[in-house]
């Protein structure tokens, strides 16, 4: 198993349609990632495909479209299988160490996968990941020197 | 690229919740 990096995070498409849609923990949680250069989203195809097709469902494919560009753009794209479930394989393949979902279920993939030895991730819910995460406890050891903020705007 | 306000302001037209998008994921899935 390889090191994984506090400062890499996953996010079921439930959870990247949400961050969309609503003004709300989703969205929060993803902020750390948009406000520090140094917080990689990680992401698969086939997560953004089950993300591209709830947003073209629940609005339609020019935004869904529009967003995947975006996404596409600043997320670290891995590769897996296509029946892996996508957030805890995307987890694996790029080396985050947060898997970000509102599916209780998926602790216990989580369970069966790490039997295997194959994931070492928390998995939580995205309210629990924005107030937990602390760009300043870890910016010391994933950058080095001292935390002066974030970086980028995360509306831009 | 387009910003991330103005990905969030088209979608807030939408007025979805979480719940929706929730359903949404699980009916994709589902046909999957």
């Amino acid at each position: 198993m390889s090191d994984v990096s506090p400062a890499r995070v996953a996010a079921d498409a439930d959870v990247l349609a949400a961050d969309l849609f609503v003004d709300g923990d989703a969205r929060a949680a993803l902020d750390h990632a948009r406000s520090h250069s140094w917080v990689d989203l990680v992401a698969s195809e086939h997560l953004l495909d089950d993300a591209e097709a709830v947003i073209a469902a629940l609005a339609d494919p020019a935004l869904a479209a529009d967003w995947r560009e975006r996404v596409e753009d600043e997320a670290v794209l891995v590769d897996h299988p296509a029946g892996d479930q996508p957030a805890l394989a995307a987890a694996y393949a790029g080396d985050a160490a947060h898997v970000l979902t509102y599916d209780e279920s998926m602790r216990s993939a989580r369970t069966g996968m790490e039997l295997k030895g194959r994931v070492n991730v928390s998995v939580k819910a995205p309210d629990a990941f924005a107030q937990l995460f602390d760009p300043a406890k870890l910016y010391p050891t994933v950058v080095g020197g001292e935390y002066t903020g974030p970086d980028r705007d995360p509306r831009e | 690229m387009t910003a991330w306000r103005d990905l969030f302001d088209r979608a807030a037209d939408r007025e979805a919740e979480t719940e929706d998008v929730r359903a949404a994921l699980a009916e994709h899935r589902d046909d999957e």
